[in-house]
């Protein structure tokens, strides 16, 4: 058995062991824990595509979700609808929205160093949210909707089950991406596209109009993942920040694209924040996890890759 | 079928190709040259990959100039370039694949066209499920001249097919090639002179960007300036 197995099926075990302690002593960590990694992978896999498939790095990527968020939010307000039917809306507008961003910005740096889009898509992050605090102003806003907060009780525990819509939500998107880049032409040339763009057009392939669509194909994913966002959320023209980080962070964690881990490295993210989030005065050190669990990846990938 | 007008390109503001003109008949063609005389650079002309300062390229009466590489790859131009440029990350068989569904005059054959090809090298079916990235240097360049087979191109393009290949597959390629060229035209660039020149109707010799000599097969073998130059070894 090669080293890689070895590690895959430690964790695995790691982290099944942890569920089921949870599970006995604080079952609520457990459905806390799992209904926060489904929020994670949700927001994360988008990004995964962009940024594991054909190597775009985005860092306007959260505030895209914020502008989502927003148009939603006018969508539903202006003509009376849910959130949930205004996703589908949303995610059209933000396609185009993307496809925009793309030609007018990303497009002109793909064959340069990746430092200029990482500087690029910064500036269009500012853009976004100075653009939308102009437009809308920096006070909150929420949508109330009273099937948000529905509880059930299993024993003597109490939880909520809307939030399990996250989880249900990133499971749809991972399944539809999956399928779009191991079964669909235009899939399996984006990955062609990012193994070797150069290849790519010398075997026919559109790389241009491939790198246009992957792009504007990831915007509408984080399109409907905003109108999800406003059932439970409020909403500013800073909420998207620590997405970007958090989604970046999360497909360094799973491997450069590898999709399925996303969610793997989502969960071991949920349900460390939420164990210690359930301690007391732990809220204030959630953060911390976050960036404790970049360090062991990064030390971990370097230390096996000195080997 | 292939017409290069006045070509010239440059890199900067160093002249590569100059001036060139250059018609590749159906049937196999040959485009020799020492290091750093051009070869690559025409082929990523031909493609577009290198933009022309100036001239003209026309293939089958269509002008390529404002088609971007992909169009080019869809009239029937396939390339296998000098560095194989394969999907590292993809099994053999993808990589076959991906070369076939691209280009749509050879998509509703992709099946048989893999028969086909998996009958010329049949070491690339016994290794199907292995990434392209882990395959040797000469398994590669196979898988390269696969993939762009995979494509049913009217015009075969191979830059320097034989290099990091053993002398007997060099022979069985070649041997191939000139089989091929029933179905496929060929151009191939080489600077194994004599090995290619068995494969090949008419052989064009370059140097710094121009071409020198232009001849048959046979003529070129004959050629004692050809000889000196050459086949000296
Ligand atoms: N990207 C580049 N930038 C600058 N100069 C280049 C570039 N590519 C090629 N050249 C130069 O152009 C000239 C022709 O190169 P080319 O690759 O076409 O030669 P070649 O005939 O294919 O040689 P070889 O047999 O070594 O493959 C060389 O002098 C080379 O140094
Ligand atoms: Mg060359």
């Amino acid at each position: 058995m090669n080293k890689k197995k070895i590690y895959t099926i430690a964790g695995i075990s790691a982290a099944l062991i942890l569920s089921v302690i949870l599970l006995i002593i604080r079952p609520t960590i457990l459905v806390y824990g799992i209904q926060r990694a489904g929020i994670y992978a949700a927001i994360a896999l988008p990004m995964a595509l962009v940024l594991g498939i054909v190597h775009i790095v985005n860092l306007a990527h959260g505030e895209m979700m914020m502008v989502a968020a927003y148009l939603s939010y006018f969508i539903c307000t202006t003509f009376g609808i849910d959130p949930l039917v205004a996703a589908i809306p949303t995610g059209i507008i933000m396609f185009f929205l993307g496809l925009i961003i793309f030609k007018t910005s990303i497009a002109h740096t793909l064959e340069a160093p990746e430092l200029n889009q990482l500087i690029l898509t910064f500036g269009v992050a500012m853009v976004l949210s100075q653009s939308v605090n102009l437009i809308a102003t920096s006070q909150p806003r929420k949508i109330s909707l009273d099937y948000v907060s529905a509880s059930a009780t299993i024993g003597d525990v109490s939880f909520g089950i809307y939030d399990f819509i996250f989880p249900v939500l990133a499971a749809l998107f991972l399944a539809v991406l999956i399928y779009f880049l191991k079964k669909t032409r235009l899939g399996k040339a984006a990955s062609a596209v990012g193994q070797n763009p150069r290849g790519a057009r010398i075997v026919g392939i559109n790389v241009d109009l491939t790198y246009t669509i992957i792009f504007s194909l990831a915007s509408m994913i984080i399109g409907v993942f905003g109108s999800f966002f406003i059932t439970k959320f409020s909403i500013f023209p800073a909420v998207g920040g620590t997405f970007t980080m958090k989604s970046f962070a999360l497909v360094a964690m799973a491997g450069i694209g590898n999709l399925p881990m996303v969610i793997g490295a989502s969960l071991v993210l949920g349900l460390a924040e939420s164990l210690v989030m359930s301690v007391p005065h732990g809220a204030g050190w959630s953060p911390m996890i976050f960036f404790g669990l970049i360090i062991i990846v990064i030390l971990s990938r370097s230390f096996r890759s000195k080997q | 079928m292939l017409e290069l007008k006045n070509i010239s390109c440059s890199y900067g503001r160093m002249p590569v190709v100059r001036n060139l003109t250059l018609d590749i008949e159906e049937g196999s063609t040959g485009l020799f040259g020492p290091n750093g005389a051009g070869k690559t650079t025409i082929i990523n002309a031909i493609l577009g990959l290198v933009p022309l300062k100036t001239g003209s390229i026309s293939f089958r009466g269509t002008e390529l100039n404002k088609l971007k590489t992909h169009e080019r790859v869809h009239l029937g131009i396939s390339v296998v370039p000098q560095e194989r440029e394969l999907f590292p990350f993809m099994t053999v068989y993808e990589n076959l694949i991906v070369g076939g569904q691209n280009v749509p005059s050879a998509r509703d054959r992709v099946a048989r066209t893999l028969e086909e090809v998996c009958e010329i090298f049949p070491i690339l079916k016994e290794r199907f499920e292995q990434k392209a990235g882990t395959m040797s240097g000469g398994q590669q360049r196979q898988l390269a001249v696969g993939r762009a087979l995979m494509a049913r191109p009217k015009l075969l393009i191979l830059d320097e097919p034989s290099l990091g290949l053993q002398p007997s597959i060099v022979h069985d390629l070649f041997s191939i090639l000139k089989d091929m060229k029933k179905d496929v035209s060929i151009m191939v660039t080489e600077q194994n002179v004599r090995e290619s020149l068995r494969a090949v109707d008419t052989g064009h010799i370059m140097e710094n960007g121009e071409i020198i000599i232009t001849g048959t097969a046979d003529e070129l073998s004959n050629n004692p300036e050809v000889e000196k130059a050459y086949m000296g070894l």
